[in-house]
């Protein structure tokens, strides 16, 4: 507790150095106790400190006591609640050290109209380990949580601090990794890997000088409705620029002549012609369906077709809707469904989904047989024997159409280069993400071209 | 030999499915139709109104999975089959062909094309040309 509190001051003098006068506000548990820690270092350090307990700290038990007896000894303060809206009012910087990652239930009445305080409050809050209230399994505010500038999080990073809405309550968060025993891991969830920014190279070897492109798998994309050209158009531009060495699309006949001179790097066929699609299937590496395909019949041809070929599959968007009215069991397939289509999936609201994201997605993986990407803040990769992975990249500026083509024309990609299901589904969120976020340099938008045009900046070399 | 060419220009899916439901008048035990056309040309919806005009009220479904999907139906046992999944001509003799087709049953072939010439002969061919909307349907009778 000690080092998590010295830590944290650490971080705080960092983010915010000139912040002179901190309201630090206070639980009863372990959370609480790396709050007085924290006062008490920043007292040392000569800020002027207001510390707020929330819970009687009598009833502290264990090193959170112990901190309370040090501040205490000090000559700190301690108040209770009456009034903090006044200290909150003359504070730089808020300490919320009100609740940690233990809670379960909705939080209580009267401490979320304190929450509700250090929301209403203009100066911007740091976060001990978690935004109070906010539920450290599944990114979801319990009721209610505090709005943090920045979360300091100790040991490891919680699972929750990286997707549902989690973003919106953290603010910028830090690993505070502290030099701890192996033994103190223990009880932390393994089971979601937070995936590192160098993953792809995990899987993707350095090019040979002899290497043909005939080596680098052959992509089929397969859709684009009347209307929807331009999502198989994404999906192939990604592809390629994630080192196909032959991308495929099959789409409406129309279109496969209108864009023949759009993008020649690509083989545009007929996808109305069955002979011509079955030929091309059968010298594919992988298949990519979904991207704009659409509600016709000839949507349900296709899809009814396809969805059962012997290639290894990727299945996004109008491809994962069929599923939905569809059930069918296959392998070797990786779907990508955002919240609203895991939704459908399994039956159930998006909001539900991104109540627990981690639940969806194991289940999903589980039902299907298949690896899943769960889209959204904090993409997850679930695989059918229940391993999750998290990709802590990305921004809001990924908000926007096309952004879905590009990564299953990635992930397509990335499958045909011969890369397992999972550790291309893996891979590919983070090379997205961190090309997003290489395009995006700040920008409130980024275009789904303008990402796949950036990911020679993150492949490896 | 053909004996008979019958065309016909449906205008929509209510119209494809009341011109199977009219074809499927015409079907009698022992035969094999065929039924050729693009992908999205309308070979499962003409399908589904044959179905459906024989009485049948449930879902019907793309057979491409199995290959074959059989409806047991008053008097008259439909065997649908789509051939589009079939790897080589030689699976067609794990089906069975010659067991499928009987005295009281009818085999429906999408992509016949792809069977390789090994399909018993035709007793009806349904070719479908479209474009955009517009379904021109040629049936040739004959064999």
């Amino acid at each position: 507790m000690q080092r998590a509190g010295r830590a944290a001051f650490e971080v705080l003098r960092q983010r915010f150095p000139d912040a002179g006068r901190l309201v630090v506000v206070c639980g009863g548990g372990n959370n609480g106790g790396d709050g007085y820690i924290v006062a008490w270092e920043a007292r040392a350090a000569g800020l002027a400190v207001e510390l707020v307990a929330l819970s009687d700290p009598d009833g502290l038990s264990g090193e959170a006591a112990e901190a309370c007896a040090a501040w205490r000894r000090a000559g700190g303060a301690i108040h209770d609640a009456d009034g903090l809206d006044d200290r909150l009012a003359e504070a730089d910087l808020v300490v919320d050290a009100v609740l940690g990652t233990g809670l379960d239930q909705e939080v209580r009445g009267d401490v979320a109209g304190h929450l509700r305080s250090i929301n209403a409050c203009q100066a911007p809050t740091l976060a001990l380990d978690i935004p109070s209230g906010l539920n450290a399994d599944t990114g979801q505010p319990m009721g209610i949580a505090v709005r943090a500038a920045v979360t300091v999080t100790f040991i490891a990073m919680k699972r929750g601090l990286l997707t549902g809405t989690a973003g919106d309550w953290t603010g910028r968060v830090l690993l505070a990794a502290l030099d701890v025993p192996d033994e103190a891991f223990d009880d932390i969830d393994p089971d979601a890997e937070p995936l590192p920014a160098d993953v792809a190279a995990r899987w993707l070897a350095p090019r040979r000088a002899s290497t043909h492109k005939g080596d680098l798998g052959h992509v089929l994309v397969v859709g684009g409705d009347h209307g929807m050209p331009g999502a198989p158009l994404l999906a192939a531009r990604a592809a390629l620029e994630t080192g196909s060495g032959l991308v495929s699309v099959a789409t409406r006949a129309d279109h496969a002549r209108a864009l023949a001179s759009g993008l020649a790097e690509v083989m545009w066929a007929d996808g109305e012609d069955g002979d011509r699609l079955a030929a091309l299937e059968g010298r594919a590496d992988v298949v990519a369906l979904g991207p704009g395909l659409g509600r016709s019949n000839w949507s349900t041809a296709v899809w009814d077709r396809l969805v059962r070929s012997e290639r290894p599959l990727v299945l996004d968007a109008d491809g994962l809707n069929r599923l939905a009215d569809d059930r069918l069991q296959r392998d070797d397939w990786i779907l990508t469904p955002h919240p609203g289509e895991a939704g459908r999936l399994l039956g159930i609201g998006s909001d539900e989904v991104q109540r627990d994201r981690f639940a969806a997605v194991r289940e999903l993986a589980g039902r299907y047989a298949a690896v899943v990407v769960l889209k959204g803040f904090g993409t997850l990769v679930g695989a059918p024997d229940g391993r999750i992975a998290v990709c802590p990249f990305g921004t809001p500026a990924m908000a926007t159409a096309g952004m879905g083509d590009a990564l299953t024309g990635i992930v397509a990609s990335l499958r045909g280069q011969g890369l397992a299901p999972f550790d291309a589904a893996r891979a590919g969120v983070v090379l997205h993400a961190r090309a997003a976020e290489a395009a995006a340099q700040g920008r409130r938008q980024v275009l789904a071209g303008r990402v796949i045009d950036h990911l020679h900046a993150v492949l490896p070399e | 030999m053909t004996d008979s060419v019958e065309v016909h220009r449906p205008v929509g899916e209510p119209a494809m499915l009341a011109l199977g439901a009219e074809l499927a008048r015409d079907l009698r035990g022992g035969q094999l139709v065929t039924l050729s056309g693009d992908l999205g040309a309308g070979k499962t919806t003409l399908v589904r109104g044959m179905l459906r005009g024989l009485g049948f009220e449930g879902r019907v479904k793309s057979p491409s999975y199995g290959l074959v999907e059989t409806y047991e139906l008053d008097g008259l046992t439909v065997h649908h089959l789509d051939l589009y999944r079939l790897g080589d001509p030689g699976e067609l003799d794990f089906l069975g062909l010659e067991d499928l087709l009987a005295d009281d049953s009818v085999l429906l072939v999408e992509w016949p094309e792809r069977a390789g010439g090994r399909l018993p002969a035709s007793t009806r061919r349904i070719d479908i040309a479209h474009a955009d909307e517009a379904r021109t349907l040629r049936i040739e009778d004959g064999g």
